[in-house]
Protein backbone atom coordinates (compact mmCIF):
# COMPACT_ATOMS: atom_id res chain seq x y z
CA UNK A 1 0.00 0.00 0.00
CA UNK A 2 1.23 3.54 -0.80
CA UNK A 3 2.21 6.06 1.63
CA UNK A 4 -0.29 8.56 0.20
CA UNK A 5 -3.26 5.90 0.71
CA UNK A 6 -2.29 4.87 3.98
CA UNK A 7 -2.39 8.01 5.25
CA UNK A 8 -6.28 8.90 4.92
CA UNK A 9 -7.10 5.17 6.34
CA UNK A 10 -4.74 6.58 9.64
CA UNK A 11 -6.90 9.79 9.78
CA UNK A 12 -9.73 7.69 9.45
CA UNK A 13 -9.12 5.17 12.16
CA UNK A 14 -7.25 8.25 14.23
CA UNK A 15 -10.67 10.45 14.13
CA UNK A 16 -12.83 6.87 14.77
CA UNK A 17 -11.01 5.91 17.87
CA UNK A 18 -11.01 10.01 18.92
CA UNK A 19 -15.04 9.74 18.93
CA UNK A 20 -14.51 6.29 20.84
CA UNK A 21 -12.37 8.24 23.42
CA UNK A 22 -14.66 11.25 23.56
CA UNK A 23 -17.53 9.28 24.17
CA UNK A 24 -16.22 6.34 25.83
CA UNK A 25 -18.60 7.01 28.67
CA UNK A 26 -21.45 6.77 27.24
CA UNK A 27 -20.81 4.02 24.89
CA UNK A 28 -20.02 1.72 28.25
CA UNK A 29 -23.21 3.03 29.63
CA UNK A 30 -25.21 2.44 26.78
CA UNK A 31 -23.92 -0.59 26.26
CA UNK A 32 -24.56 -1.65 30.67
CA UNK A 33 -27.58 -0.78 30.12
CA UNK A 34 -28.45 -2.86 26.98
CA UNK A 35 -27.30 -5.70 28.54
CA UNK A 36 -29.95 -5.09 31.70
CA UNK A 37 -32.54 -4.66 29.61
CA UNK A 38 -32.01 -7.68 27.64
CA UNK A 39 -30.78 -9.77 30.60
CA UNK A 40 -33.07 -8.60 33.25
CA UNK A 41 -35.80 -5.97 32.26
CA UNK A 42 -36.93 -8.52 28.96
CA UNK A 43 -37.49 -11.56 31.30
CA UNK A 44 -39.00 -9.78 33.91
CA UNK A 45 -41.60 -8.16 31.48
CA UNK A 46 -41.76 -11.46 29.91
CA UNK A 47 -42.37 -13.49 33.00
CA UNK A 48 -45.25 -10.27 34.11
CA UNK A 49 -46.63 -10.79 30.97
CA UNK A 50 -47.02 -14.49 31.87
CA UNK A 51 -48.12 -14.22 35.07
CA UNK A 52 -51.22 -11.56 34.04
CA UNK A 53 -51.88 -14.54 31.15
CA UNK A 54 -51.91 -17.49 33.81
CA UNK A 55 -54.13 -14.57 36.01
CA UNK A 56 -56.78 -14.31 33.64
CA UNK A 57 -56.77 -18.22 32.59
CA UNK A 58 -57.70 -19.02 36.76
CA UNK A 59 -60.15 -16.18 36.54
CA UNK A 60 -62.39 -17.35 33.87
CA UNK A 61 -61.61 -20.79 34.78
CA UNK A 62 -62.38 -20.58 38.25
CA UNK A 63 -65.50 -18.59 37.02
CA UNK A 64 -66.45 -21.55 35.01
CA UNK A 65 -65.79 -23.61 38.53
CA UNK A 66 -68.10 -21.27 40.48
CA UNK A 67 -70.85 -21.41 37.79
CA UNK A 68 -70.25 -25.87 37.78
CA UNK A 69 -70.85 -25.23 41.99
CA UNK A 70 -73.63 -23.14 41.55
CA UNK A 71 -75.10 -25.19 38.95
CA UNK A 72 -74.57 -28.25 41.34
CA UNK A 73 -76.22 -26.56 44.51
CA UNK A 74 -78.92 -26.40 42.65
CA UNK A 75 -79.09 -29.58 41.95
CA UNK A 76 -79.96 -30.34 45.51
CA UNK A 77 -83.80 -28.57 44.85
CA UNK A 78 -83.92 -31.07 41.86
CA UNK A 79 -82.32 -34.31 42.97
CA UNK A 80 -83.66 -34.54 46.23
CA UNK A 81 -86.73 -34.25 44.89
CA UNK A 82 -86.32 -36.92 42.28
CA UNK A 83 -84.52 -39.06 44.93
CA UNK A 84 -88.07 -41.30 45.64
CA UNK A 85 -88.58 -42.05 41.68
CA UNK A 86 -84.37 -43.30 41.55
CA UNK A 87 -85.84 -45.66 44.61
CA UNK A 88 -88.78 -46.61 42.51
CA UNK A 89 -86.39 -47.77 39.63
CA UNK A 90 -84.32 -48.95 41.76
CA UNK A 91 -87.19 -51.48 42.91
CA UNK A 92 -88.85 -51.81 39.34
CA UNK A 93 -85.41 -52.75 37.58
CA UNK A 94 -82.98 -53.90 40.35
CA UNK A 95 -79.58 -54.35 39.41
CA UNK A 96 -79.36 -57.64 40.29
CA UNK A 97 -78.64 -61.53 38.81
CA UNK A 98 -80.84 -62.43 36.17
CA UNK A 99 -84.00 -62.95 37.58
CA UNK A 100 -85.45 -65.11 34.32
CA UNK A 101 -86.83 -67.93 36.48
CA UNK A 102 -88.43 -65.59 39.16
CA UNK A 103 -90.25 -63.74 36.40
CA UNK A 104 -91.30 -66.39 34.65
CA UNK A 105 -92.96 -68.05 37.92
CA UNK A 106 -94.29 -64.82 39.28
CA UNK A 107 -96.05 -64.43 35.38
CA UNK A 108 -97.23 -68.09 36.02
CA UNK A 109 -98.78 -67.89 39.62
CA UNK A 110 -100.36 -64.74 38.20
CA UNK A 111 -102.02 -66.06 35.30
CA UNK A 112 -103.52 -68.78 37.85
CA UNK A 113 -104.56 -66.24 40.25
CA UNK A 114 -106.66 -64.91 37.48
CA UNK A 115 -108.15 -68.31 36.70
CA UNK A 116 -105.84 -68.52 33.19
CA UNK A 117 -104.27 -71.91 32.40
CA UNK A 118 -100.17 -71.55 31.44
CA UNK A 119 -99.94 -73.88 28.28
CA UNK A 120 -96.22 -72.97 27.68
CA UNK A 121 -93.77 -70.23 28.02
CA UNK A 122 -90.34 -69.27 27.39
CA UNK A 123 -87.75 -67.11 28.93
CA UNK A 124 -84.82 -65.71 27.98
CA UNK A 125 -82.23 -63.24 28.13
CA UNK A 126 -80.72 -59.78 26.01
CA UNK A 127 -78.14 -57.48 27.09
CA UNK A 128 -79.31 -54.50 25.06
CA UNK A 129 -75.91 -52.95 24.14
CA UNK A 130 -77.38 -49.57 22.30
CA UNK A 131 -80.21 -47.19 23.68
CA UNK A 132 -82.11 -44.51 22.95
CA UNK A 133 -79.57 -42.70 20.43
CA UNK A 134 -80.34 -39.21 22.04
CA UNK A 135 -79.25 -40.46 25.35
CA UNK A 136 -76.17 -38.72 26.81
CA UNK A 137 -75.12 -41.94 28.51
CA UNK A 138 -73.84 -44.27 25.56
CA UNK A 139 -72.50 -47.73 26.79
CA UNK A 140 -68.65 -46.41 26.34
CA UNK A 141 -68.83 -44.34 29.04
CA UNK A 142 -72.06 -45.44 31.27
CA UNK A 143 -69.31 -47.37 33.64
CA UNK A 144 -70.48 -50.72 32.73
CA UNK A 145 -73.60 -50.72 33.51
CA UNK A 146 -75.83 -52.43 31.20
CA UNK A 147 -79.87 -53.36 30.97
CA UNK A 148 -80.53 -56.61 30.61
CA UNK A 149 -83.79 -57.25 28.62
CA UNK A 150 -85.78 -60.65 30.17
CA UNK A 151 -88.49 -62.04 26.78
CA UNK A 152 -91.13 -64.38 28.17
CA UNK A 153 -93.52 -65.74 25.78
CA UNK A 154 -96.42 -67.36 27.38
CA UNK A 155 -98.75 -69.33 26.03
CA UNK A 156 -102.56 -68.94 27.78
CA UNK A 157 -106.21 -70.42 27.75
CA UNK A 158 -109.42 -68.81 29.47
CA UNK A 159 -112.10 -67.11 29.86
CA UNK A 160 -112.31 -63.50 27.89
CA UNK A 161 -112.81 -61.97 31.45
CA UNK A 162 -109.94 -63.67 33.00
CA UNK A 163 -107.99 -62.39 30.12
CA UNK A 164 -108.50 -59.03 30.80
CA UNK A 165 -108.11 -58.90 34.07
CA UNK A 166 -104.71 -60.70 33.85
CA UNK A 167 -104.02 -58.30 31.62
CA UNK A 168 -104.88 -54.75 33.69
CA UNK A 169 -103.09 -56.41 37.14
CA UNK A 170 -99.95 -57.28 34.67
CA UNK A 171 -99.61 -53.34 33.76
CA UNK A 172 -101.15 -52.04 36.74
CA UNK A 173 -99.03 -54.73 39.16
CA UNK A 174 -95.62 -53.27 40.86
CA UNK A 175 -93.23 -54.77 38.14
CA UNK A 176 -92.43 -53.02 34.98
CA UNK A 177 -93.00 -55.18 32.22
CA UNK A 178 -94.09 -54.43 28.78
CA UNK A 179 -96.26 -56.22 26.60
CA UNK A 180 -94.33 -56.30 23.26
CA UNK A 181 -96.94 -58.25 21.53
CA UNK A 182 -99.95 -60.21 21.84
CA UNK A 183 -102.52 -62.21 19.74
CA UNK A 184 -105.73 -63.25 22.03
CA UNK A 185 -108.38 -65.34 19.97
CA UNK A 186 -111.14 -66.84 20.73
CA UNK A 187 -110.60 -70.72 20.92
CA UNK A 188 -111.63 -72.56 17.43
CA UNK A 189 -115.16 -74.38 17.93
CA UNK A 190 -114.83 -77.93 18.20
CA UNK A 191 -113.88 -79.60 15.01
CA UNK A 192 -116.53 -80.47 12.12
CA UNK A 193 -117.03 -83.66 11.11
CA UNK A 194 -118.07 -83.76 7.37
CA UNK A 195 -117.85 -85.39 4.34
CA UNK A 196 -116.85 -84.95 1.21
CA UNK A 197 -118.09 -86.11 -2.16
CA UNK A 198 -116.40 -89.38 -1.76
CA UNK A 199 -117.85 -89.96 1.57
CA UNK A 200 -114.22 -89.28 2.94
CA UNK A 201 -114.23 -88.24 6.63
CA UNK A 202 -112.59 -84.61 6.42
CA UNK A 203 -111.94 -83.01 9.60
CA UNK A 204 -112.41 -79.04 9.85
CA UNK A 205 -110.48 -77.39 12.00
CA UNK A 206 -110.99 -73.85 10.94
CA UNK A 207 -111.58 -70.91 13.00
CA UNK A 208 -115.41 -70.91 13.11
CA UNK A 209 -116.95 -68.64 15.28
CA UNK A 210 -120.38 -67.55 16.56
CA UNK A 211 -122.02 -66.00 18.93
CA UNK A 212 -123.17 -69.06 20.84
CA UNK A 213 -119.33 -70.78 20.77
CA UNK A 214 -117.60 -71.25 24.27
CA UNK A 215 -116.26 -68.42 25.72
CA UNK A 216 -112.74 -69.78 25.65
CA UNK A 217 -109.90 -67.52 24.46
CA UNK A 218 -106.25 -68.39 24.11
CA UNK A 219 -103.85 -65.78 23.80
CA UNK A 220 -99.78 -65.81 23.06
CA UNK A 221 -98.22 -63.00 24.82
CA UNK A 222 -94.46 -61.79 24.53
CA UNK A 223 -93.61 -59.77 27.05
CA UNK A 224 -90.48 -58.09 28.17
CA UNK A 225 -88.88 -57.32 31.99
CA UNK A 226 -86.11 -55.54 32.52
CA UNK A 227 -82.88 -55.21 34.58
CA UNK A 228 -79.79 -53.46 35.09
CA UNK A 229 -76.35 -55.23 35.77
CA UNK A 230 -72.82 -53.77 35.95
CA UNK A 231 -70.60 -55.69 33.62
CA UNK A 232 -67.98 -56.23 35.42
CA UNK A 233 -69.39 -56.23 39.06
CA UNK A 234 -67.51 -52.94 39.44
CA UNK A 235 -69.57 -50.59 41.88
CA UNK A 236 -67.37 -47.85 42.58
CA UNK A 237 -66.63 -47.57 38.58
CA UNK A 238 -70.15 -47.47 37.88
CA UNK A 239 -70.35 -44.46 40.72
CA UNK A 240 -67.84 -43.02 39.26
CA UNK A 241 -69.32 -43.09 35.60
CA UNK A 242 -72.69 -41.39 37.25
CA UNK A 243 -70.48 -38.36 38.70
CA UNK A 244 -68.85 -37.60 35.08
CA UNK A 245 -72.54 -37.20 33.97
CA UNK A 246 -72.43 -33.11 33.04
CA UNK A 247 -74.40 -31.45 36.05
CA UNK A 248 -76.58 -29.79 33.41
CA UNK A 249 -77.68 -32.99 32.33
CA UNK A 250 -81.31 -34.04 33.40
CA UNK A 251 -82.92 -37.15 33.63
CA UNK A 252 -85.72 -37.97 30.99
CA UNK A 253 -88.49 -36.04 32.27
CA UNK A 254 -90.82 -38.68 30.71
CA UNK A 255 -89.95 -41.28 32.79
CA UNK A 256 -89.75 -39.66 35.56
CA UNK A 257 -93.53 -39.05 34.94
CA UNK A 258 -94.42 -42.55 34.23
CA UNK A 259 -92.73 -43.87 37.25
CA UNK A 260 -94.38 -41.52 39.50
CA UNK A 261 -98.17 -41.65 38.09
CA UNK A 262 -97.45 -45.42 37.92
CA UNK A 263 -95.84 -46.52 40.74
CA UNK A 264 -96.81 -45.35 43.75
CA UNK B 1 -14.71 29.45 54.62
CA UNK B 2 -15.25 33.18 52.48
CA UNK B 3 -11.84 33.96 53.57
CA UNK B 4 -10.77 30.25 51.56
CA UNK B 5 -13.01 31.74 49.16
CA UNK B 6 -11.32 34.83 48.06
CA UNK B 7 -7.95 33.78 47.35
CA UNK B 8 -8.28 31.88 44.07
CA UNK B 9 -9.59 35.23 42.79
CA UNK B 10 -7.37 37.38 43.84
CA UNK B 11 -4.88 35.01 41.93
CA UNK B 12 -7.09 34.25 39.37
CA UNK B 13 -5.46 34.04 35.87
CA UNK B 14 -5.72 32.02 33.08
CA UNK B 15 -3.07 31.05 30.52
CA UNK B 16 -5.48 29.46 28.07
CA UNK B 17 -7.15 31.04 25.43
CA UNK B 18 -10.65 31.74 26.37
CA UNK B 19 -12.77 29.09 24.64
CA UNK B 20 -15.06 29.42 21.75
CA UNK B 21 -18.63 29.69 21.96
CA UNK B 22 -19.29 26.55 19.60
CA UNK B 23 -16.82 25.04 22.52
CA UNK B 24 -18.69 25.87 25.21
CA UNK B 25 -21.63 24.62 23.30
CA UNK B 26 -20.13 21.22 22.11
CA UNK B 27 -19.04 21.17 26.26
CA UNK B 28 -22.24 21.31 27.11
CA UNK B 29 -23.90 18.52 25.00
CA UNK B 30 -21.22 16.49 26.84
CA UNK B 31 -22.16 17.10 29.76
CA UNK B 32 -25.84 16.57 29.47
CA UNK B 33 -25.31 13.43 27.12
CA UNK B 34 -22.63 12.03 29.96
CA UNK B 35 -25.55 13.40 32.87
CA UNK B 36 -28.57 11.94 30.60
CA UNK B 37 -26.30 8.54 29.81
CA UNK B 38 -25.44 7.67 33.55
CA UNK B 39 -29.42 8.06 34.12
CA UNK B 40 -30.04 5.30 31.62
CA UNK B 41 -28.33 1.80 33.76
CA UNK B 42 -29.58 3.53 36.19
CA UNK B 43 -33.32 4.08 34.93
CA UNK B 44 -33.21 0.23 33.70
CA UNK B 45 -31.79 -0.86 37.56
CA UNK B 46 -34.77 0.80 38.80
CA UNK B 47 -37.37 -0.40 35.73
CA UNK B 48 -35.44 -3.90 36.38
CA UNK B 49 -35.83 -3.63 40.19
CA UNK B 50 -39.54 -1.91 39.90
CA UNK B 51 -40.49 -5.54 38.08
CA UNK B 52 -38.46 -7.31 40.02
CA UNK B 53 -40.82 -6.18 42.86
CA UNK B 54 -43.85 -6.45 41.24
CA UNK B 55 -43.66 -10.25 40.24
CA UNK B 56 -42.14 -11.01 43.24
CA UNK B 57 -44.46 -9.78 45.81
CA UNK B 58 -47.30 -8.14 43.45
CA UNK B 59 -48.53 -10.38 40.30
CA UNK B 60 -46.57 -14.03 41.84
CA UNK B 61 -48.44 -14.29 45.06
CA UNK B 62 -52.30 -13.23 43.30
CA UNK B 63 -51.15 -15.59 40.43
CA UNK B 64 -50.36 -18.31 43.44
CA UNK B 65 -53.56 -17.47 45.10
CA UNK B 66 -56.04 -17.69 41.84
CA UNK B 67 -54.03 -21.16 40.85
CA UNK B 68 -54.77 -22.32 44.87
CA UNK B 69 -58.46 -20.92 44.67
CA UNK B 70 -58.82 -22.71 41.22
CA UNK B 71 -57.15 -25.92 42.81
CA UNK B 72 -59.29 -26.05 46.19
CA UNK B 73 -62.18 -25.72 43.93
CA UNK B 74 -61.35 -28.31 41.12
CA UNK B 75 -60.54 -30.77 44.23
CA UNK B 76 -63.83 -29.89 45.83
CA UNK B 77 -65.80 -30.15 42.96
CA UNK B 78 -64.25 -33.17 41.95
CA UNK B 79 -64.23 -35.39 45.09
CA UNK B 80 -67.40 -37.29 44.69
CA UNK B 81 -67.75 -37.74 48.80
CA UNK B 82 -68.65 -33.81 49.02
CA UNK B 83 -72.25 -33.06 49.39
CA UNK B 84 -71.90 -31.54 45.74
CA UNK B 85 -70.64 -34.47 44.46
CA UNK B 86 -73.23 -36.61 46.09
CA UNK B 87 -75.71 -35.04 44.63
CA UNK B 88 -73.98 -34.93 41.02
CA UNK B 89 -73.72 -38.90 41.11
CA UNK B 90 -77.63 -39.43 42.02
CA UNK B 91 -78.13 -36.84 39.24
CA UNK B 92 -76.32 -38.70 37.11
CA UNK B 93 -77.71 -42.28 38.35
CA UNK B 94 -81.00 -40.93 37.45
CA UNK B 95 -80.13 -39.14 34.11
CA UNK B 96 -78.26 -43.03 33.07
CA UNK B 97 -81.11 -44.84 33.87
CA UNK B 98 -83.74 -43.00 32.78
CA UNK B 99 -82.09 -42.86 29.33
CA UNK B 100 -81.92 -46.39 29.26
CA UNK B 101 -85.88 -47.18 30.28
CA UNK B 102 -86.67 -44.26 27.92
CA UNK B 103 -87.37 -46.32 24.79
CA UNK B 104 -89.07 -49.21 27.26
CA UNK B 105 -91.66 -47.01 28.53
CA UNK B 106 -92.46 -46.09 25.25
CA UNK B 107 -93.68 -49.46 24.87
CA UNK B 108 -95.59 -49.83 27.87
CA UNK B 109 -99.29 -49.68 26.63
CA UNK B 110 -102.72 -50.73 28.64
CA UNK B 111 -104.14 -52.91 26.74
CA UNK B 112 -107.45 -52.46 28.10
CA UNK B 113 -107.72 -49.38 25.72
CA UNK B 114 -108.25 -51.69 23.01
CA UNK B 115 -110.72 -53.77 24.85
CA UNK B 116 -112.83 -50.55 25.94
CA UNK B 117 -112.12 -49.52 22.02
CA UNK B 118 -113.70 -52.84 20.95
CA UNK B 119 -116.45 -52.91 23.31
CA UNK B 120 -117.65 -49.14 21.73
CA UNK B 121 -116.88 -50.11 18.39
CA UNK B 122 -118.75 -53.37 18.42
CA UNK B 123 -121.28 -53.08 21.49
CA UNK B 124 -123.79 -51.53 19.79
CA UNK B 125 -123.49 -52.08 16.02
CA UNK B 126 -126.66 -53.19 14.04
CA UNK B 127 -125.27 -55.74 12.04
CA UNK B 128 -124.21 -58.24 14.80
CA UNK B 129 -120.54 -57.76 14.09
CA UNK B 130 -118.47 -59.48 16.76
CA UNK B 131 -114.59 -59.26 17.51
CA UNK B 132 -112.97 -62.47 17.51
CA UNK B 133 -108.88 -61.40 18.31
CA UNK B 134 -107.17 -58.51 19.45
CA UNK B 135 -103.56 -58.50 19.04
CA UNK B 136 -100.83 -55.95 18.53
CA UNK B 137 -97.60 -56.49 16.03
CA UNK B 138 -94.13 -55.60 16.78
CA UNK B 139 -94.57 -52.34 14.83
CA UNK B 140 -97.20 -50.71 17.32
CA UNK B 141 -100.34 -51.65 15.27
CA UNK B 142 -102.96 -53.18 16.65
CA UNK B 143 -105.48 -55.81 14.77
CA UNK B 144 -109.01 -56.84 15.69
CA UNK B 145 -110.37 -59.95 13.72
CA UNK B 146 -114.11 -59.86 13.57
CA UNK B 147 -117.28 -61.56 11.86
CA UNK B 148 -120.17 -60.60 11.04
CA UNK B 149 -123.32 -62.14 9.43
CA UNK B 150 -123.87 -59.42 7.70
CA UNK B 151 -122.27 -58.57 4.11
CA UNK B 152 -122.39 -54.91 5.27
CA UNK B 153 -120.84 -55.51 8.44
CA UNK B 154 -117.02 -54.90 7.68
CA UNK B 155 -117.81 -51.69 5.64
CA UNK B 156 -119.96 -50.41 8.76
CA UNK B 157 -117.30 -51.07 11.21
CA UNK B 158 -114.55 -49.73 9.05
CA UNK B 159 -116.63 -46.88 8.59
CA UNK B 160 -117.39 -45.98 12.66
CA UNK B 161 -113.56 -47.30 13.37
CA UNK B 162 -112.39 -44.46 11.22
CA UNK B 163 -114.78 -41.67 12.24
CA UNK B 164 -113.57 -42.45 15.66
CA UNK B 165 -111.21 -39.54 16.76
CA UNK B 166 -108.92 -41.96 19.22
CA UNK B 167 -107.49 -43.31 16.59
CA UNK B 168 -105.83 -43.00 13.03
CA UNK B 169 -103.98 -45.12 10.09
CA UNK B 170 -107.49 -47.02 9.90
CA UNK B 171 -106.78 -50.13 7.17
CA UNK B 172 -109.51 -53.09 6.20
CA UNK B 173 -106.80 -55.71 5.61
CA UNK B 174 -108.92 -58.62 4.45
CA UNK B 175 -112.71 -59.79 4.01
CA UNK B 176 -113.56 -63.11 3.72
CA UNK B 177 -116.63 -65.53 3.59
CA UNK B 178 -116.65 -68.14 5.50
CA UNK B 179 -118.77 -71.09 3.68
CA UNK B 180 -119.41 -73.33 6.91
CA UNK B 181 -120.57 -70.24 8.88
CA UNK B 182 -121.81 -67.86 5.93
CA UNK B 183 -120.05 -65.26 8.68
CA UNK B 184 -117.76 -63.16 6.83
CA UNK B 185 -114.54 -62.79 8.56
CA UNK B 186 -112.47 -59.47 8.65
CA UNK B 187 -109.04 -57.52 10.14
CA UNK B 188 -109.08 -54.11 11.12
CA UNK B 189 -105.85 -52.60 11.75
CA UNK B 190 -105.50 -49.03 13.42
CA UNK B 191 -103.11 -46.89 16.15
CA UNK B 192 -104.66 -45.12 18.87
CA UNK B 193 -103.78 -41.11 18.57
CA UNK B 194 -103.08 -40.88 22.28
CA UNK B 195 -101.63 -44.10 23.46
CA UNK B 196 -102.53 -44.70 27.12
CA UNK B 197 -99.52 -45.36 29.52
CA UNK B 198 -102.04 -45.99 32.54
CA UNK B 199 -103.04 -44.39 35.77
CA UNK B 200 -104.29 -41.14 33.83
CA UNK B 201 -100.75 -40.65 32.22
CA UNK B 202 -100.82 -40.23 28.59
CA UNK B 203 -98.74 -39.69 25.53
CA UNK B 204 -99.26 -38.43 21.75
CA UNK B 205 -97.85 -41.46 19.37
CA UNK B 206 -96.26 -40.48 17.17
Amino acid sequence: MEPDQLQPKLKANSSIFDIAKLYSWQIILTLISIVIILSVILPFAQQLTDYFGQISDYTSKYNTLVQQQQREQLLAAVTNAQEASLAKIDKLIPQSQTAVVSFSESISKKATDNGLTLTDSVVGEIVIVSQNSQSASKPSNNGGLQLVELPAEFKLTGQFSSIRSFLSKLFGGSDFIIIQKMDLQKSPAPALVKSDSSNNIILKNQNIYSSSSVDNWSMTIDLVKYQFRATNGDLTKLKNAYFQVPDNSRPSQAVLDFIDKNYN
Amino acid sequence: MAKEKKIPELFAFNLLPPKTKEELIVESRKATSKFYTTLLPIFCLALALLLFLLNTFVVGPTKDAWAKSVDNLTSLLNNPNSATGKLKTRNGELKTKTDFIATPVQKNVDFEQIFAFADKIFGNNATNSKASSYGREDTGIFVINAYSPNPDGPAQILAAIKQDPEVKDVDLRSVKKDNITNNYQFTVSFNFIVIKYGAGSTTTKT
